[in-house]
């Protein structure tokens, strides 16, 4: 009893949270599985849904690859060097998840599709970022490589900076440090950060109705999913939309789960030499 | 002639912290050791002769090359670092062989190098595990096989046995001791522990404050160190300063109302060294000898140790000494102390 009465405020605060957190996440997931689930084969089943979630995981992929370029080596600078003005890098790493969608949307045109900056450019040279796959995978990068680049981060500051040390002084250089001491201790946290950074990808909006409402994929003009899913919702209506959404959902958890599985079944000898 | 690593003026501004200029030699096939207190630059000075830090100036000089601009990788050292950081997503061989595979030497010849060294240091029966879960003491052996099997010129230990319990202490001093003659390697070890160093070294340098303030051979710096902070850091728990005037047969010191005889003529601001176990108590009835500087005073304090009772004697108001009884005295218990003339040590006040 007096465990109880002594712990009483802990246990309601815990229950508040568990309320709020049931009534919040919980339930509208539940609902939409519960609703949507015995309508993803018909969802599954048009074709201009599948391009779309065809599209969506080209776009997303492309954008993970380009996080897994441009993160790993700031990542490792972050994480190891201390120089002037790291503190405002730091800041700009930020940034894209701090800003609302719609204006990152804007930057992308403003920077790659305007008379202003490379627009000129990339014009001439035949490149376009207005309804392609370039701008779509533009925008989703700009905001999704934050995700990858903070886990990354986190995952090297955790490897003692002497065992780079000692294998420098063993006759490593700095790739071979790298390919053998930090890779083989980041490479989950890299999939996990690419993984992150996908499903940020797959999930934007926002960005995506300025710059890519719908992309040119082949010869034909496709909407990312997440845009097809608004279009049902404002178009046709709700149960039409939670097909959609459901179908898309259920799509992302199989292939969170494939690459789940993956990861765990990579040793660190997967990586070493 | 110069020694396996030199060092000349050397000077490095880290963020927080500058060290030097620092001018060394550490002897071809010796063992130095690098004593000084936490923060007082040690592990920075042993990674700039690593070349993980870079020195601002002056020069790092390896068996007569300058590698002042070498990376770690082309000088020659290998490099043991506090906590060993043992390579724990790989097995114990691979992390022995890791040197050996930036060498060019073939796979069968690395095996038999890997072998050899693992025998000599008796860790043959680690090989095949994982690199985890390793006691102090065997992960100490394995990094030192992955140091020595590069046959390094030099070999940088950095406080390799502050993680280690005595017993096992115990047993890897003598296996440190004999690096250099066995593996023609020159040692520098980092520590802030006199016993050990005192154990180990060859030559012993004293840091502190980024700068090494005294070296020498051990003997005479435990014993007559040049400088009042290495008479502190090396246990000479009684520093007192006083005024030393010239006398027929050596100095008399003046410290506030008591006086010192010492042998040695000196004069001018002093400081009397003594460490605890110099001072003999007598009891009431011994009669003091000549050569002996003796003091009345009263116990104030008595704290328990390992090597019997560390008692506070107070002299007159402001001068109390430290000294070890092996009888429990009580506190108030009147005392007479006898410090001979000649363990007395002076040091003259800059």
């Amino acid at each position: 009893m007096s465990f109880l009465k002594s712990n009483l405020p802990l246990i309601l605060i815990v229950l508040f949270s568990l309320f709020l957190f049931s009534i919040l996440i919980i339930y509208p997931l539940a609902l939409l599985i519960v609703l949507g689930f015995p309508m993803i084969p018909k969802a599954l089943s048009i074709v201009s849904f599948i391009q779309a979630i065809e599209v969506t995981v080209v776009m997303s992929t492309l954008s993970a690859i380009i996080a897994i370029v441009m993160g790993t080596p700031l990542a490792y600078v972050m994480a190891r060097f201390e120089f002037y003005l790291k503190s405002v890098v730091d800041a700009i790493v930020d940034v894209p998840i701090m800003i609302p969608h719609i204006i990152v949307g804007i930057m992308i045109v403003l920077a790659f599709a305007s008379y202003y900056g490379l627009g000129p450019f990339l014009k001439a040279h035949g490149i376009n970022f207005i309804n392609t796959l370039w701008g779509a995978t533009a925008a989703v990068a700009f905001l999704s490589s934050t995700y990858y680049i903070r886990v990354v981060e986190t995952a090297i500051r955790m490897i003692n900076p002497e065992m780079e040390a000692v294998a420098r002084t063993l006759g490593a250089s700095p790739i071979r440090v790298f390919s053998s001491i930090i890779l083989p201790r980041i490479w989950r946290s890299m999939a996990t950060g690419a993984i992150l950074s996908w499903a940020r990808s797959v999930s934007e909006a926002g960005a995506l109705f300025i710059v890519a409402y719908y992309i040119l994929f082949g010869k034909n003009l496709i909407y990312p999913a997440s845009v097809y899913i608004y279009e049902s919702y404002v178009g046709i209506g709700l149960i039409n939309a939670v097909e959609f959404s459901a179908a898309l959902v259920a799509v992302m958890l199989v292939i969170f789960i494939v690459y789940r599985v993956l990861v765990s079944m990579g040793g660190y000898h997967g990586w070493y030499g | 002639m110069g020694g396996m690593v030199e060092l000349q003026n050397v000077l490095v501004n880290l963020r927080y912290f500058a060290l030097g200029p620092i001018t060394a030699s550490f002897g071809y096939r010796t063992y130095n050791v690098i004593l000084g207190p936490t923060g007082s630059g040690k592990s920075t000075l042993l990674k700039v002769i690593a070349g993980i830090y870079r020195a601002s100036s002056g020069k790092v000089v390896i068996d007569g090359v300058d590698v002042t601009r070498e990376p770690p990788e082309h000088r020659d050292v290998a490099y043991v670092p506090q906590g060993y950081a043992v390579f724990d997503h790989m097995s114990v061989y691979e992390n022995i062989e890791y040197g050996l595979r930036f060498r060019g030497i073939p796979k069968d010849k690395r095996r038999e190098l890997v072998l050899s060294i693992a025998r000599d240091l008796g860790i043959e029966y680690l090989l095949g595990r994982k690199a985890v879960n390793l006691s102090g003491g065997e992960q100490q052996r394995v990094a030192l096989a992955r140091a020595l099997i590069i046959k390094p010129k030099v070999l940088l230990l950095d406080e390799p046995l502050s993680m280690l319990d005595r017993e096992t202490r115990d047993r890897i001093m003598p296996l440190l001791r004999e690096l250099p003659s066995k593996y023609g390697v020159t040692v520098i070890h980092v520590t802030h522990d006199w016993d050990e160093a005192y154990s180990l070294a060859d030559r012993l340098f004293i840091m502190n404050n980024g700068n090494i303030v005294e070296e020498g051979d051990p003997e005479q710096v435990f014993s007559r160190p040049r400088n009042v902070f290495t008479a502190r850091f090396l246990g000479f728990q009684n520093i007192i300063k006083g005024i030393a005037e010239v006398t027929d047969n050596g100095s008399i010191i003046r410290a506030g109302n008591i006086l010192f005889h010492h042998d040695e003529k000196v004069s001018g601001d002093v400081y009397v060294c003594i460490r605890p176990e110099w001072i003999e108590i007598l009891s009431n009835e011994e009669a003091p000898s000549d050569d002996h500087n003796v003091f009345r005073g009263v116990v104030t304090e008595v704290i328990r140790s390992r090597l019997g009772y560390q008692v506070l004697v107070s002299i007159s108001n402001d001068i109390v000494f430290t000294v070890l009884s092996k009888n429990a005295l009580k506190p108030g218990e009147e005392v007479l102390l006898a410090i001979p003339r000649k363990s007395l040590h002076v040091i003259r006040a800059s």
